[in-house]
């Protein structure tokens, strides 16, 4: 069923209802008060009458009297007294009947009245014993139908009024339901361009309600798929460029060794440059899945993680290439804005400091960065990574060649090198430090990188909630 | 005399290939890794007569680099991996002869060396290879002292040997270069071709049958000059 249908239909019978409960009542009670009023009235009459007929005679002149003579003395006096419209009862028996109709069966009222429908018109019936002489009743009928005329004017009142209401609310109704219906069809149109990938659109609702939340949500939504489907086609497109480089090596070596008449020593050089090329596509392809890793599944694993042994780790790794390029390395600790040395670990007590996360994410976002460091520093150049417990933060910075001011808001982004032919001779893929963004981002923490051409790179990586740039990193650099 | 060809691009490992496959084919190569170096380069010397041009190049980009390349004459080909229509259009606008998108055949690399070269070249009169000398403004051949008369398919032939020494060429592919590619003969064709060849040209012992692959113009001499390199 649509829901125009279905609000239409619940409006009207929630009216309907409502309605007819309401003029039922409002109706019957009108009727009520009109027929106990007219009653009130009769009663008053009756009462009226009666006193003056008391003075008629007293209760000892009517005992003197045979009852013959009472009867016709009453009834004479009745007829004097009373007007159309009364009969004088003798028990159950009508002795003089002034009304317009039959009376029958007296005995059966019981109530102080009643109202009885004779043919069209509706009566009014009441009775009342006289104080004396005993045994005798003044019954009243009196003609009601234009009360119950009234009533029924009232009941039609009441239901051209109800018409009136029922209209103009389903007017309403079906305005507000339109207007619904109308930023609904906005939003299934909407949700239809997503779903077809044309994310330019936006849902404009002027009304402030939870269909405008729901289209804001529709919008950001739209957004945000576009946002990531732009980053992934970045990423893909970048990818494809990358790639060509290493391609067009490997076809072009493996074409001239089949082809062409090469020396000796130019066939190993053409195999020794296939299999650097296909290295760095190996090379490329493992952080790109990485990489695509922590965009598909945001899962991590969460298990406590020692930061410094797992530098130590980094460090153990690179060892050759650090002292065969005679770098020094430093592992430090922070500690109450003192720089202190921890590369011994049995000389101090366990300085444990510790995130939530995943080893082999973290191990891999140390040794990029790491990397990136042994890259930029000259033989002979200083690495140090230290850490800061109090700050939970992670520093790892060199003396190396840095990053020119240009450059710097970009190099987290896929693929991009500063220097390219250099990022090549030294195998980077270009990925390292967008890799390391999204793992540290992926932690809940962030990455700042801070460069001056010439004197070296700081990376620093916080992990907590929020990032705060104080004064206090200027310590650090000290 | 041979070509000199200025390879402007970053990528050793391509630079390399590039090199080795046109000295290896008989030309004289020069590379250089970045734009600025390239500029420099050719204002200093702009004795060369082609130069390959990698686009995306660090330091001075590689469609800046055309002006200057073209105003002393000097042919470019674009090389680039940016496959899209807007940088052909504007490489090609910009004066450059051809372009090229990674990764490319280096048989295609050459053929393509050879075709501007043939356009723009300024003394491409004269091949020659030991004893025979083949003049291509006249279309004549010697052997020594002694001219030998060539029918043109074999004329043809020979000169697509002599501009592509060391490389093998497979028959359907000297079909296309010689014959031309709408020419729907056979690759007998070039079987007998090259025999009567061999039959005029006491030189054209150097063309080489290579099993299930093709031919191939050996010649030793640039092979030796590798070697004395090395």
């Amino acid at each position: 069923m649509r829901i125009r249908t279905k609000i239409t239909g619940l409006v009207a019978g929630v009216l309907l209802g409502a309605c007819a409960v309401c003029g039922t009542f409002a109706v019957n009670q009108y009727m009520n008060i009109s027929v106990e009023k007219a009653a009130a009235v009769e009663m008053e009459k009756l009462e009226l009458a009666e006193r003056v007929f008391g003075q008629t005679g007293t209760r000892e002149e009517f005992e003197r009297m045979g009852e013959v003579a009472r009867d016709a003395y009453l009834k004479y006096q009745f007829e004097r007294f009373y007007q159309k419209g009364y009969a004088l009862l003798k028990g159950q028996e009508c002795i003089k009947n002034m009304t317009d109709y039959e009376i029958s069966a007296p005995q059966a009222l019981k109530t102080p009245y009643v109202v009885q429908k004779q043919g069209e018109s509706y009566l009014l019936i009441m009775k009342r014993e006289l104080p004396y002489p005993r045994g005798f009743w003044v019954m009243s009928v009196r003609d009601i139908t234009s009360t119950w005329a009234e009533g029924r004017a009232q009941a039609e009142n009441f239901l051209m009024v109800f018409l009136w209401v029922f209209g103009v609310s389903m007017g309403i109704a079906a305005i507000v339901t339109g207007h619904i219906l109308k930023a609904l069809e906005k939003l299934r149109v909407q949700a239809e361009r997503i779903r077809e990938g044309d994310f330019s659109g936006k849902v404009m609702l002027t009304s402030r309600d939870e269909l405008r939340d729901l289209s804001d949500s529709l919008n950001s939504m739209s957004d945000q798929i576009r946002q990531q489907i732009e980053d992934l086609e970045l990423l893909l497109g970048a990818m494809a460029h990358e790639m060509k480089t290493p391609l067009t090596n490997i076809m072009g070596y493996a074409d001239s060794l089949l082809h062409v008449r090469l020396s000796e020593r130019q066939r190993e050089q053409s195999l020794e440059a296939i299999c650097r090329s296909a290295g760095r596509l190996n090379r490329m392809s493992g952080k790109l899945l990485q990489l695509i890793g922590l965009y598909e599944n945001q899962e991590i694993e969460n298990q406590p993680v020692d930061l410094e042994e797992l530098i130590r780790r980094v460090y153990q790794e690179k060892g050759e290439k650090l002292s065969e390029r005679n770098i020094d390395f430093q592992i430090l600790r922070r500690d109450g804005g003192k720089i202190r040395g921890g590369a011994e670990p049995e000389d101090q007590e366990k300085w444990n400091m510790s995130v939530q996360g995943d080893q082999l994410l973290l191990t891999s976002l140390f040794d990029n960065l790491v990397s990136n460091s042994l890259k930029a520093v000259e033989d002979g150049g200083q690495i140090q990574v230290i850490l800061d417990r109090e700050r939970r933060l992670v520093c790892v910075r060199d003396n190396g060649r840095g990053i020119p001011p240009e450059d710097l808001p970009h190099v987290t982004k896929a693929f991009y090198m500063v220097d390219k032919s250099r990022s090549r001779r030294q195998q980077g893929s270009g990925l390292g430090l967008a890799l390391a963004d999204r793992i540290v981002k992926a932690h809940g923490g962030e990455m700042k990188i801070e460069s001056r051409p010439g004197e070296g790179t700081e990376v620093l990586v916080v992990f907590g909630a929020f990032f705060r740039r104080d004064g206090n990193d200027e310590e650090t650099r000290r | 005399m041979k070509y000199k060809i200025l390879v402007i691009e970053d990528d050793r490992d391509i630079s390399n290939l590039i090199c080795m496959n046109l000295e290896t084919a008989g030309y004289e190569t020069a590379a250089v890794y970045d734009g600025n170096e390239a500029a420099k380069r050719v204002r200093e010397d702009s004795d060369y007569d082609l130069a390959l041009l990698d686009l995306m190049l660090p330091g001075r980009d590689g469609f800046s680099l055309i002006g200057p390349l073209t105003e002393r004459r000097i042919p470019v080909l674009c090389l680039t991996a940016r496959g899209d229509v807007d940088s052909k259009v504007r490489g090609l606008k910009m004066g450059a002869e051809d372009y090229m998108v990674k990764p490319f055949e280096i048989l295609e690399l050459l053929v393509r060396v050879e075709k501007i070269l043939g356009r723009t070249g300024k003394k491409n009169a004269l091949l020659t290879f030991r004893q025979l000398k083949v003049d291509m403004g006249s279309r004549r051949v010697w052997e020594g002292e002694e001219e030998v008369g060539l029918k043109p398919m074999e004329f043809r032939l020979l000169t697509v040997f002599l501009k592509n020494r060391n490389i093998m060429l497979p028959r359907d592919r000297l079909l296309d270069l010689v014959w031309g590619e709408d020419f729907l003969g056979e690759s007998r064709t070039v079987d007998v071709h090259v025999a009567k060849l061999r039959k005029k040209l006491k030189s054209c012992e150097a063309i080489v049958t290579v099993p299930r692959g093709g031919y191939l113009f050996e010649d030793d001499q640039a092979v030796r000059e590798e070697r004395k390199r090395s």
